[in-house]
């Protein structure tokens, strides 16, 4: 299972339908920031496999160091 | 009425017939200056009828003299008397100047004084706090009187040691957003060495000053694990967070490196931008991936992204450090955009971790970082209605140029105090 950060669209609300879209693609939405318009989302597919509406860039959570 | 004064009488001119007409008007007999000698004195000559005629002067002098008739004599039209006045007492004028002089010198000197006494009591803290680090004193802190009062800063970074003896009296509040581990633990001491940079104040060990802005509100956001390493989503969520609080100074010294050519990750440019827009500045580390001269390493993420600011680290001769990360990927954003003391750094550290001392000396951008978060604490202490943007501008404007340094390795500069 891979985490993946991804941001909205501007113009797009995050609604029942699209989170039926994504969980379609197979992602699951685990966590929203309203404030800055990025999701947390879950999946077992990579990024090359498919191609996600309604968000600008999606990349997967990395790690961070000192 | 007699007057037993002596009056001092002024002659159209020094004719010889003024001074009889004179003499005739007055009933009195001249005796010229040019007469006097050692044994025939002014004081001899002067007296009922007689009088002194000061040759070189065109004066006389008349002595016990009926101010009556003198004032009768020079009403009539062709008095030779053409002004005349009381012989009046005249005190030593020079030592009553200096007298006077002198009290008036004591007097501002005590008001000087009195001003001094004011100020030293309005700024103690500057002036018993000249013991800075070599940071702390690059940055200008000696000329230094804000503090960062009422602002808040928060260092996202290992947590906090907040049983510091240095911070007892500090308001501190704090969040953990990694899974099983507390913020006011701190069991690396990063954490509490960039919180100590930041916002702490003087050593209580050795009474150095090492922190930037001692009075500012501390947040604590543990986005790294005592291990020292942390996730984009806790890192986010951490920053979702303090956005939500209102936090103005965001301190992150933490990065993930990136390839050359790397573009900056959208999901912190977006980040940043958001921030901003709520009038917050984030403030990231440019990276230590650097072995300078030979290899310079692009800024990491997420420094590189333009709406974060990026920092650099100096050393004590104030050249780019050598591991400190570049503006490689400039073409793609990834520039430095200040840079401030990031070698042999002095701050308070945590108890929990390595061999627990309370201080340590680290280096590393990490380090240059919470410097210039201090400063954004007190450019904001000082211009409460700029904006984020309106900081960072104010930031890079002051910032000292570098000579002999390339602005993709220091940017604007060492960042300065206000």
């Amino acid at each position: 299972m891979k985490i993946y950060m991804a941001t909205l669209k501007e113009n797009v609300v995050l609604n029942a339908h699209i989170l039926n879209y994504f969980a379609s693609m197979g992602f699951t939405v685990i966590n929203y920031h309203p404030n800055l318009k990025i999701l947390k989302l879950q999946a077992d597919k990579t990024l090359t496999e498919m191609s996600l509406k309604y968000i600008l860039s999606i990349e997967e959570d990395k790690s961070f160091n000192l | 009425m007699k007057n037993s004064n002596k009056y001092i009488i002024q002659l159209k001119d020094d004719s010889k017939s003024s001074i009889r007409k004179t003499e005739k008007d007055l009933s009195i007999k001249f005796t010229s200056s040019a007469e006097l000698s050692s044994d025939v004195r002014a004081q001899d000559v002067l007296g009922s009828g007689n009088g002194l005629f000061l040759k070189n002067l065109g004066l006389a002098i008349v002595e016990d003299y009926e101010v009556a008739k003198l004032h009768s004599v020079t009403t009539a039209a062709s008095n030779p008397i053409i002004y005349w006045e009381e012989d009046r007492v005249f005190n030593p004028v020079v030592e009553l100047d200096l007298i006077s002089e002198m009290k008036d010198q004591m007097l501002g000197l005590s008001n000087k004084l009195g001003e001094l006494e004011a100020f030293i009591k309005e700024n103690k803290k500057t002036i018993v706090d000249k013991n800075f680090t070599w940071g702390l004193a690059a940055i200008g802190m000696g000329l230094n009187n804000f503090t960062g009062k009422g602002v808040d800063i928060c260092i996202l970074d290992t947590g906090f040691y907040a049983k510091h003896p240095d911070f007892k009296d500090r308001n501190i509040s704090g969040k953990s957003f990694v899974f099983g581990e507390k913020w006011d633990v701190d069991a690396h001491g990063h954490g509490t060495h960039c919180t100590g940079t930041a916002a702490g104040f003087i050593s209580t060990k050795d009474k150095k000053r090492y922190g930037v802005a001692s009075e500012a509100n501390i947040a604590i956001a543990k986005v790294l694990s005592d291990s020292g390493s942390g996730s984009t989503s806790a890192i986010i969520d951490a920053i979702d967070n303090s956005l939500e609080k209102g936090h103005k100074v965001l301190s992150m010294s933490l990065g993930s490196p990136v390839q050359i050519g790397e573009k900056p990750s959208p999901i912190f440019e977006q980040v940043g931008r958001k921030a901003l827009e709520q009038n917050s500045l984030i403030i990231a580390a440019a990276g230590n991936d650097s072995n300078r001269p030979s290899l310079p390493r692009p800024v990491s993420s997420p420094a590189n992204a333009e709406s974060i600011m990026s920092v650099a680290a100096l050393d004590e001769a104030l050249k780019v450090a050598r591991f400190s990360n570049g503006g490689i990927n400039a073409s793609n954003g990834g520039l430095v955009d200040i840079s401030a003391p990031g070698v042999n750094v002095y701050s308070s550290s945590s108890k929990n971790a390595g061999n627990g001392d309370l201080y340590k000396t680290m280096s590393g951008t990490s380090m240059a970082t919470p410097h210039v978060a201090g400063l954004a604490a007190l450019y904001w202490e000082a211009f409460p209605n700029l904006s984020a943007e309106g900081i960072w501008l104010k930031l890079e404007k002051r910032a000292k140029q570098l000579p002999n340094q390339l602005l993709r390795d220091v940017g604007q500069g060492l960042a300065q105090i206000i």
